[in-house]
């Protein structure tokens, strides 16, 4: 009996990662649901109760801790009564990662998307990556650290060729203007310097957009959003 | 061993089968997904680590590129990404959705389709396209427990402009990749000719749909993206085919 209590601890360990895989991606994704449906505690509550989770959105810049994350996504309510406004913004393709100790994960995922405001006659596709570090919190799956790099956001009409920043005249329409009015400053973006800042896809040049998928991991050791092993 | 020790020997044998093989499929995404983004970063090392290579008749073929087959002709069709991501204004960017995996019965090797969709622009002709088109990947658990791709083939059915859209545009006729600035990226030979030449929607006919989604499979029997269940005896040769 020995032996069998044995193999059954390591069959626990692996139906605790298969839940795990599950569980890491529903929190992720209801983060995607909540953001779509400008639904400010809906994304709150995907987060970890932490002083140390942080948010980078695109050329935004950083955000760190819950009430700077939450003053960020301030906007959201005040969006949210504009007529004429659909933020259909999914991801695909992810990859995720769980650290060999089962505490913390990776997931980077593609992120394509458009929204809409009437008022504003915006109709754009946004194209997007997602890097996110996930925290084990009281045996539930809880966002760390989220980071969003825009690869462009163009008018329907123009398409990414001809367009990478629609966001930034969206940001100063007239008619959307005052729903990020109080919009805080993000910190410094981690974004290389080398970057194409603040837009991503840059069609005059010769672009690599991160992130890179996740590799496997022992332990957590620190945000690994813009490692670059790609030999040339 | 008395009986009970036997009966709970049985029960945890069989539901750590079950657990392994939801891990394996949950393994085969991950790696097909792995691949999709290493494929959208140009980043060669990365899709070749995800091959696998030992394999005699590993292959590769994409829309047009005819087949890869071996690791030679793999990472020879592979390399070519690492011209391309030296080139200006390129983004090339597949995504993997709705994805049907079947593991096989002996747990040895498992199918994948799914739907990719995509968007490509190329400053060298100001090319910039909606891609649309469907994967069949076979995979294979390695010795140490990994699993890799053994065949990928790549369906296109609609490389169109944004500007006219599908119904008006479904093909660029590699302009993007035959002018000056880009013509020495896709230079690789294969080494078989194509298994199916790309049947691109055409609004003027019935559409030819594979790979259709695999079916449940006791041990590997082959590549099976070719396989029909619907033929539309009015359009194709069904023998040849």
């Amino acid at each position: 009996m020995k032996d069998l209590w044995k193999d059954i601890e390591e069959l626990e360990q692996l139906a605790e990662r298969l839940t795990d895989h599950d569980q890491i991606l529903n929190t992720f994704y209801r983060y995607i649901h909540y953001y779509g449906e400008l639904h400010i505690n809906g994304v709150m509550e995907q987060f970890a109760d932490r002083a140390d989770i942080t948010l980078e959105i695109g050329e935004e810049g950083l955000y760190r801790g819950p009430e700077t994350i939450r003053s960020y996504f301030g906007f959201m309510p005040k969006l949210a009564q504009k007529p004429g406004i659909l933020v259909y913004h999914y991801t695909d393709t992810p990859v995720i990662e769980i650290a060999g100790d089962g505490k913390t994960a990776k997931v980077t995922a593609l992120a394509p998307g458009l929204d809409a405001a009437a008022k504003a006659l915006v109709q754009n596709w946004i194209y997007g990556k997602y890097y996110v570090d996930l925290i084990k919190e009281n045996g539930a799956w809880k966002l760390w650290h989220v980071q969003w790099f825009r690869e462009f956001e163009c008018s329907m009409t123009k398409g990414w060729m001809k367009e990478q920043t629609a966001h930034d005249r969206e940001l100063v329409a007239p008619e959307l203007a005052d729903a990020y009015a109080d919009m805080p400053k993000g910190e410094k973006g981690t974004y290389p310097d080398d970057w194409a800042y603040p837009k991503h896809y840059d069609p005059e040049n010769v672009n690599y957009l991160l992130p890179e998928p996740p590799k496997a991991y022992r332990s957590y050791d620190g945000i690994t959003a813009t490692e670059k092993t790609r030999a040339y | 061993m008395d009986e009970r020790e036997i009966q709970l020997r049985k029960r945890y044998e069989d539901l750590k089968a079950r657990a392994q093989r939801v891990s394996d499929i949950q393994t085969v995404e991950n790696v097909f997904n792995t691949f999709l983004q290493y494929y959208n970063l140009q980043h060669a090392e990365g899709m070749l680590s995800l091959f696998a290579l030992d394999q005699p008749d590993v292959s590769i073929e994409e829309a047009y590129s005819e087949l890869f087959e071996g690791k030679e002709a793999v990472e020879a069709y592979i390399d070519q990404f690492r011209r391309l991501a030296k080139k200006r204004g390129v983004i090339l960017e597949e995504h993997a959705v709705c994805p049907v995996i079947e593991l096989a019965c002996d747990g040895k090797t498992a199918k994948l389709v799914c739907f990719a969709r995509g968007i490509k622009g190329v400053a060298a002709t100001k090319c910039q396209t909606y891609l649309a088109g469907r994967y069949y990947a076979d995979f294979i658990k390695e010795k140490d427990g990994s699993w890799k791709i053994y065949h990928l083939h790549y369906f296109m059915i609609f490389d169109s402009e944004v500007k006219k859209g599908f119904m008006y545009s479904q093909l660029t006729d590699n302009k993007e990749w035959t002018n000056d600035e880009m013509k020495d990226v896709f230079t690789a030979l294969a080494n078989k000719p194509s298994t199916y030449w790309p049947v691109i929607f055409n609004p003027k006919v019935p559409y030819d749909y594979v790979p259709e989604a695999p079916d449940p499979y006791e041990t590997y029997d082959g590549v099976t993206a070719l396989k029909r269940t619907r033929i539309l005896q009015h359009f194709w040769d069904r023998d040849k085919y």
